[in-house]
């Protein structure tokens, strides 16, 4: 399906959630296993993951390697998102910060720096020839790379200079008109009005961390670099057609036209192309069900279509077990051409 | 009549939540007096699907919601104005989500504390943001132990234990989404919220629009595996709503909404 010479080093499936990003990041991971060294991340909070490829939850942040069959000559680790263990590697130390430490729990809402961490981590260690993010389900397809402009704005040279002084020394002279200029000092003394001492105290703590850190934390970052070029990765837009929203068709263009132009993938999950096709109903309810269907597929090729971009589908696969609908997904990794009609 | 003032429409990705939160949003509007009011947390409500369907949209943009809250604590609007706009203050927010997130929900408290006769409808963003959301005001708490804000994040845990809240769980016959929707109705409850509700949403085994003809192969075989899949937890759901076919969103509003009677009384 992706031949020989578009493959890249890392492979990122992002969209909105329940299009089966899992489930389709998963099968790729064994597909590319079967004759290589896989690495397969997710950041989703849910960690459906180990429900798919029989994985425990208890050994998140650590890599764990996957069974795999009798066939597969290949390896596949697989990595569940510790935002802890993450974080920790970076700073090379145990964190002591409670307010860190809060944050880094499973819901504290860091798992995109943890995934930036991690791949930048793994990309340059240089173990897996093959690296592939699930990433977590977001508003947009393209969320997850906002993250890295985030981090970038947070660790801005100015509020790093102030925080790592205040580390050291409060209030010394030739820092405060950056304190003014930046509203840090309003910050803090408004924090102290409503939070008291103590937290302003381990928040700047925090911070300082944070800041004495920054180095590490831009040449994490810099992996967007890497995600960016179509040299070293590929995309993979996933949308599924038995959720398509009015909204998502819109979002999909958007990011596609947003983005870097020349391999990125749109994939079409759950197709039910190959039924419809034989499919020919007499009766009313019928009809309108196959014309729902059908219009859903067309949706989704007109949008590869106009935008260039090519179009990969995936058909539904009747099957309970998730275990089971990766295996029968990896099959569809061989088809030889890329559709885009 | 009940006493809800909050009600959460959560899930997987794609199984119906924001269709779902517009017929509930109908639905109260059509059987209380109360004003009915539509968000989605940090996010816009589809406003032209709002305008179409005459429910009212409470959108709380985080940089306004953020600016009007700490005034309400600060009792300052022009400070809170101040200080928010720093760009430090930004960066940080964007940095930590879960502070944005404690916030839109302290936001939507007091819009309900301070008028009675209000209710919002909220269609939240997928799962794992929800139990970020429930799980914020803890975390909270244990950075900042004691002082004005921990007051208002113990009245945050006391409201989401409190009869006034109720939180929809939506799954569709799928085994993740079935798998997923009860881990989250089951955290949910964990976390001491009263009024949890289970919905299993666009069935095809309850559907009966199909059957005035022999079913080809491939929907005999989806059917089965929905059987295999949602047999078991029969029982569990609170509502089970039949799939429709229907391409327009108003007809599937409307569909939903008339079945939903049942679990509101």
């Amino acid at each position: 399906m992706i031949p020989l010479d578009k493959m890249k080093r890392v492979e990122i499936f992002c969209g909105t959630g329940g299009v089966g990003k899992t489930t389709i990041s998963a099968s790729r991971a064994l597909f590319l296993a079967k004759n290589k060294k896989v690495l397969l991340i997710t950041i989703d909070p849910s960690k459906r993951l180990k429900q798919v490829l029989g994985i425990d939850e208890s050994l998140s942040g650590k890599l764990n390697k996957v069974e795999l069959d009798a066939e597969s000559k290949g390896h596949l680790d697989c990595l569940l998102l510790s935002p802890k263990t993450s974080f920790e590697r970076l700073i090379g130390t145990e964190n002591k910060n409670n307010i860190i430490e809060t944050l880094s729990k499973p819901y504290g809402g860091m798992n995109e720096i943890a995934a930036i961490i991690e791949l930048h981590y793994w990309f340059n260690k240089k173990e897996h020839d093959f690296i592939i993010l699930d990433t977590p389900p977001g508003h947009h397809f393209i969320d997850f790379l906002e993250a890295t402009k985030k981090i970038n704005a947070f660790f801005d040279k100015t509020f790093a200079d102030i925080f790592i002084h205040l580390g050291k020394e409060k209030g010394s002279k030739g820092i405060i008109g950056k304190l003014i200029n930046t509203g840090i000092d309003k910050l803090l003394s408004l924090l102290e009005s409503v939070t008291g001492e103590n937290f302003v105290g381990e928040f700047t703590s925090a911070v300082h961390i944070l800041y004495t850190n920054r180095e590490k934390f831009i040449e994490a970052i810099n992996i967007d670099k890497i995600l960016l070029s179509s040299e070293n990765s590929n995309w993979f837009l996933v949308s599924s057609l038995d959720q398509l929203k009015s909204k998502d068709a819109d979002d999909m263009l958007h990011a596609i036209n947003n983005f870097r132009k020349g391999d990125s993938y749109l994939v079409m999950n759950k197709s039910w192309a190959e039924h419809l096709s034989n499919w020919n109903p007499q009766s009313h309810g019928q009809q309108m069900l196959k014309e729902k269907l059908e219009s859903g597929e067309r949706e989704i090729s007109d949008i590869s279509k106009q935008n260039n971009v090519l179009l990969l589908k995936f058909p539904e696969i009747f099957s309970e077990d998730p275990f089971q609908q990766v295996k029968e997904l990896i099959s569809n990794w061989e088809v030889p051409e890329v559709t885009n009609d | 009549m009940k006493e809800q003032r909050l009600f959460i429409v959560t899930g997987k990705g794609g199984v119906g939540k924001t269709l779902t939160s517009f017929a509930l949003a109908k639905k109260l509007q059509e059987t209380t007096s109360k004003k009915v009011l539509l968000n989605s947390f940090d996010q816009p409500v589809d406003q032209k699907l709002a305008k179409e369907m005459g429910v009212q949209v409470l959108d709380l943009p985080l940089l306004d919601s953020t600016i009007e809250y700490i005034s309400r604590k600060i009792k300052s609007k022009t400070l809170a104005n101040w200080v928010m706009r720093t760009s430090f203050f930004k960066a940080l927010f964007n940095m930590v989500p879960a502070l944005g997130n404690m916030i839109t929900f302290g936001h939507l408290i007091d819009l309900l504390e301070d008028d009675e006769e209000t209710i919002i409808v909220v269609d939240a963003p997928s799962s794992g943001h929800i139990l970020t959301v429930l799980e914020s005001p803890l975390n909270f708490k244990q950075i900042f132990k004691s002082g004005a804000l921990v007051k208002d994040i113990e009245r945050m845990l006391k409201f989401s234990s409190s009869p006034f809240i109720e939180i929809w769980v939506l799954s569709i016959p799928t085994e993740l989404a079935v798998v997923e929707g009860k881990e989250l109705y089951e955290k949910i409850k964990a976390r001491g919220v009263q009024n949890v509700k289970w919905i299993l949403n666009n069935s095809f085994l309850e559907n009966d629009e199909l059957s005035d003809e022999e079913l080809p192969e491939f929907l005999k075989e989806k059917l089965t595996s929905e059987t295999n899949i949602t047999t078991e937890h029969r029982n569990n759901f609170d509502l089970i709503i039949p799939m429709h076919v229907d391409k327009n969103f108003k007809n599937l509003i409307s569909h939903i909404k008339d079945k939903i009677s049942t679990i509101l009384d």
